[in-house]
């Protein structure tokens, strides 16, 4: 099979970096060039990767190599219809960040243009290629808990705002400037923006829809932030399961313009810790432990050092399968729609101070 | 060995790597015709990054590395030794010069120097009932900061997952493309990949040797009861 001739563009997204070694290693794949948002990310990626073209627009790299076949759109939620368009227009195959729009509008728009052209579209929701994940997937399929009566998440980080300032910007974030309720100075854009991939894994895990939701937001603990950190979910599926997700910036960080050492101030930046609970047992799943763990250097704090785990790699194995066999992604628009619907109902909760039904 | 066998010609072919590499045993493959020594912990992501900490500037002045290690009643101390002697001396990248070591009955504890003036120790034993996981710690104390394989609190390797149910279990699943295989499982793979890749077999050949000499100098030690050099 040959090498998948690909790009990336804007680079501004938090995932951006995580790519820089599958794509140079993957014999599957060829990296063509990148285009960067501004110079601040253009920069970042020079330090960090040789030998691969950057260019400051994403039409300029397009047109200077009509090569390319797929383009990692890593970049802020406002840009992504755009280049949706850009690309499948042209025939280019997308590998689109977490949130392709929290627009329902949009969101259909794209779902026309992938279909109109018959491009590939994948959403980079990487949990699934995790093998702790893999696990669980398979001991609740096989009955090990019985039928589930509740599901329980964390999908917890610290803020990356200070590094991707994107993502406390709320209309590059959520799309649009909207308050996150009346009387309160913060805008809807921050952590649940962030934080997708538990409204998704739900559904598979209990094979079934929301049916209700009901959510509040807490205090901010960075008050100068303009949008919400700190939230807690809870509600019902259809099938009768109930649940409790938390998708909060609960873990503090220093404020670092590049990720790097020392950016925690809790030990652990990431952590999602499934419990399901059935009628025959309960399974606790940490899904990025255990790990290794220090307290040196630059700040001497106790500090978690993530040791396992390589989502990308079967992320854009199976994207690649995906072009070359066309066929549909697993996590492709259709579907995840529905997760961006209850994200939204999230939002709808917290502004109304009631329970969403879906 | 069938399984590991077909994971790891599943990478090479992966990876398009042209080298014929047969697993014979969890220390030995043979590559184009030729054994050569696995040394599968060094592949074992924890200590990958054990030694990543230790020398990409979070700690500071390293003067001490513990590690420990407890197992199933008849496995071989020497084989064990083998593995921690080299562990302290890959992950630390200072080998060890002298070692001085006591035994009673399946254990033994070690005292190790290294030539750039560390040091190591060791506890060892065979003391496990059969089915039973092997528990293991390592540990770099420094100037600036401790690094470790177990989190604080804990005497136990943690899990990803425990599943509560009619029994109690627990699993930990660390390789995607290996998905399936235990950790020491993936650890022999992962190297014997590494090797037909890269082509370092020298390197792991005289490791190998220098190690076999180490473990024969625990060995002088425990019969004279001194620490012996190198």
């Amino acid at each position: 099979m040959k090498p998948l001739k690909i790009a990336m563009m804007s680079m501004t997204h938090g995932h951006t970096r995580k790519y820089y070694q599958t794509l140079k290693e993957n014999p599957k794949l060829e990296w063509i060039a990148v285009s960067t948002a501004n110079d601040t990310v253009k920069q970042v990626f020079l330090d960090s990767v040789t030998g691969i073209p950057c260019y400051d627009s994403d039409e300029a790299m397009l047109d200077a190599h009509p090569e390319i076949e797929a383009v990692v759109l890593a970049s802020e939620n406002k840009d992504h219809l755009r280049q949706m368009k850009l690309c499948a227009e042209r025939g280019i195959h997308i590998l689109s960040m977490k949130v392709p729009s929290f627009d329902m509008e949009e969101y259909d728009e794209m779902i026309r243009l992938v279909e109109k052209n018959d491009v590939i579209c994948q959403i980079e929701l990487e949990l699934h290629y995790n093998p702790v994940v893999v696990r669980m997937k398979e001991l609740l399929a096989s009955g090990a808990v019985g039928k589930i009566q509740s599901f329980n998440a964390t999908n917890i980080t610290l803020s990356p705002v200070w590094a991707f300032p994107w993502q406390g910007d709320p209309e590059k974030s959520y799309g649009r400037v909207e308050k996150i309720a009346e009387g309160d100075h913060r805008f809807r854009g921050g952590a649940l923006c962030d934080h997708p991939h538990i409204f998704d894994m739900i559904c598979e895990i209990t094979d079934s829809d929301f049916d209700t939701i009901y959510a509040e937001v807490a205090p901010n603990i960075r008050p100068d932030i303009q949008v919400e950190d700190m939230l807690s979910v809870v509600g019902k599926m259809k099938n009768g399961v109930i649940f409790s997700l938390d998708p909060s910036w609960s873990k503090m960080e220093e404020r670092l313009p590049v990720p790097g050492p020392g950016w925690e101030v809790f030990p652990k930046r990431m952590e999602v810790n499934i419990t399901v609970n059935g009628e025959k047992g309960s399974l606790l799943t940490d899904c990025f432990g255990p790990n290794v763990y220090h307290n040196g250097l630059p700040n001497d704090r106790y500090t978690v050092q993530y040791t396992y785990f390589d989502e990308w790699i079967g992320l854009v194995d199976e994207f690649v399968d995906n072009i070359r066999n066309h066929k549909l992604p697993k996590i492709n628009l259709a579907r995840h729609k529905k997760t961006i619907a209850a994200m939204n109902a999230v939002y709808e909760s917290i502004a109304t101070g009631k329970v969403v039904k879906l | 060995m069938k399984q590991l066998q077909e994971k790891l010609d599943f990478l090479l072919k992966k990876y398009s790597v042209g080298r014929k590499a047969i697993i014979k045993n969890e220390n030995c493959v043979n590559i184009d015709g030729k054994d050569i020594p696995l040394l599968s912990h060094r592949s074992e992501r924890r200590f990958v990054e054990l030694k990543n900490v230790a020398h990409n500037g979070t700690l500071k002045g390293i003067s001490v590395m513990r590690s420990a290690n407890i197992a199933v009643k008849g496995s071989d101390l020497s084989r064990m030794l083998y593995r921690e002697l080299d562990l302290c001396q890959w992950i630390l990248e200072d080998p060890i010069v002298s070692v001085f070591a006591v035994n009673n009955g399946p254990t033994m504890n070690v005292i190790a120097h290294t030539q750039g003036g560390l040091v190591c120790t060791v506890e060892l034993s065979a003391t496990l009932s059969q089915g039973q996981k092997p528990i293991d710690k390592h540990e770099i104390i420094s100037q600036r900061g401790i690094a470790c394989d177990k989190v604080v609190d804990t005497q136990i390797m943690q899990n990803s997952i425990y599943l509560y149910g009619e029994t109690t279990q627990a699993y930990t699943d660390v390789d995607f493309e290996l998905y399936g295989l235990e950790i020491p499982e993936i650890a022999v793979v992962r190297q014997a990949f590494a090797v037909a890749k890269n082509g370092n077999d020298a390197e792991l050949i005289e490791a190998d040797h220098r190690l076999e000499r180490l473990v024969a100098l625990a060995e002088a030690s425990l019969v004279s009861g001194q620490k012996e050099v190198l």
